[in-house]
């Protein structure tokens, strides 16, 4: 738990009504899934897989976040907001943003563990965007999903408009005349080539770190 | 005006990331995929997490139906207690009343109370008994709250 929560705070009876009806299976699973793809994108990338503080894993962001909405810490309107897994995800960006930022997230090593010593060079470098260190793991991220998608004409065409032009679905959809499914099918598929590269960039980041 | 978007490659890849992930997981099949991929067990993260939320979803509806029971004695205490107040005022007053009209000042005068029988006696001793032990009460409520 990120945070534990000594006080149980009383939330109103038909926002709880709500909740139960829920199917928390599938939100939980949703969530974590959510949760892991932001922990490998969400500046972790620099820092490596296993560097998150204290063992934390996905499914932790994802409980701590639906913890904190059962008991009232975090207020979930359903007349505001109708969509739960949608401020469920807003809750975990919030833990996951706060965790990168925090002095004890800054102060452990690559293994995850605490260290006393002064950030390195790299460190210190990589915490003012954009860095020449971060161009260069950037540049290296680059080519290996360049490298990735070779061969495969339709993710070529997928990575080419969804990184160089920064074109949102529909206007993907409008342009190559696909079909809004198979957009998505294929940024499914750009997602997990992505995903199985983002652990060799750690790899790279740490031996740059740790140079 | 469109905003000038940072061209940097660390910018673009971190906004391409974020692109990537919009809207995901789509589904549920989505979430199994992605996470067996990355060496997860959905269906151990969905079990153990449920029974967490089954936990917790106990402990609060347990705490609802204690802040409304509270809240609902509260309520039926500050009503009774209003309740009081008022018949002990009516029947207070109603004695007071009887006792000091005109009407029943001269029938006691001139009513010759030996020759009243037992059960009006009583009456008359259970009246006077009753408005006194209220008026009692009356003082003591007053010492205890004067401001009230």
């Amino acid at each position: 738990m990120l945070n534990p929560h000594f006080v149980q705070d009383v939330i109103d009876k038909r926002t709880h009504e709500i909740l139960q009806q829920q199917n928390w299976e599938v939100i939980i699973k949703k969530l974590t899934a959510y949760a892991a793809w932001k922990i490998q994108t969400n500046k972790f990338w620099k820092r490596g897989k296993n560097s998150l503080p204290k063992g934390y894993r996905p499914e932790d962001f994802a409980m701590d976040a639906i913890s904190k909405t059962l008991e009232g810490v975090r207020n979930w309107d359903p007349a505001k907001q109708s969509d739960l897994f949608h401020f469920l995800t807003g809750v975990v960006d919030s833990d996951i943003s706060n965790l990168c930022t925090s002095k004890e997230h800054r102060s452990m090593n690559s293994d995850g563990l605490s260290s006393e010593k002064s950030p390195s060079l790299v460190d210190s470098a990589l915490e003012q965007a954009p860095s020449i260190d971060q161009e260069i793991i950037a540049s290296e991220l680059e080519d290996m999903m360049r490298n990735e998608v070779n061969g495969d004409d339709d993710l070529e065409l997928m990575l080419c408009l969804v990184y160089d032009d920064e074109m949102s679905d529909q206007e993907i959809a409008a342009y190559t005349s696909w079909e809004i499914s198979k957009v998505y099918n294929l940024k499914k598929k750009l997602r997990r080539r992505i995903s199985k590269i983002l652990d060799t960039t750690s790899s790279y980041a740490r031996k740059e770190r740790s140079k | 005006m469109q905003e000038k978007k940072d061209q940097s490659k660390y910018s673009k890849i971190n906004r391409f990331l974020d692109a990537l992930g919009q809207n995901f997981p789509r589904s549920e099949s989505d979430a199994d995929d992605f996470l067996i991929e990355i060496g997860l067990d959905p269906m151990r993260i969905a079990n153990e997490g449920s029974e967490r939320v089954r936990k917790m979803l106990g402990r609060q509806t347990l705490s609802i139906a204690k802040a409304s029971r509270q809240e609902a004695l509260a309520e039926m205490k500050t009503r009774l207690s209003q309740i009081h107040k008022n018949l002990k005022g009516t029947v207070q007053e109603k004695f007071a009343e009887l006792m000091a009209s005109p009407e029943y000042a001269a029938q006691l005068h001139f009513r010759n109370i030996e020759s009243l029988p037992e059960q009006d006696k009583e009456e008359i001793l259970s009246e006077r008994e009753l408005i006194k032990m209220l008026k009692e009460l009356e003082d003591a409520d007053n010492k205890k709250a004067p401001n009230e």
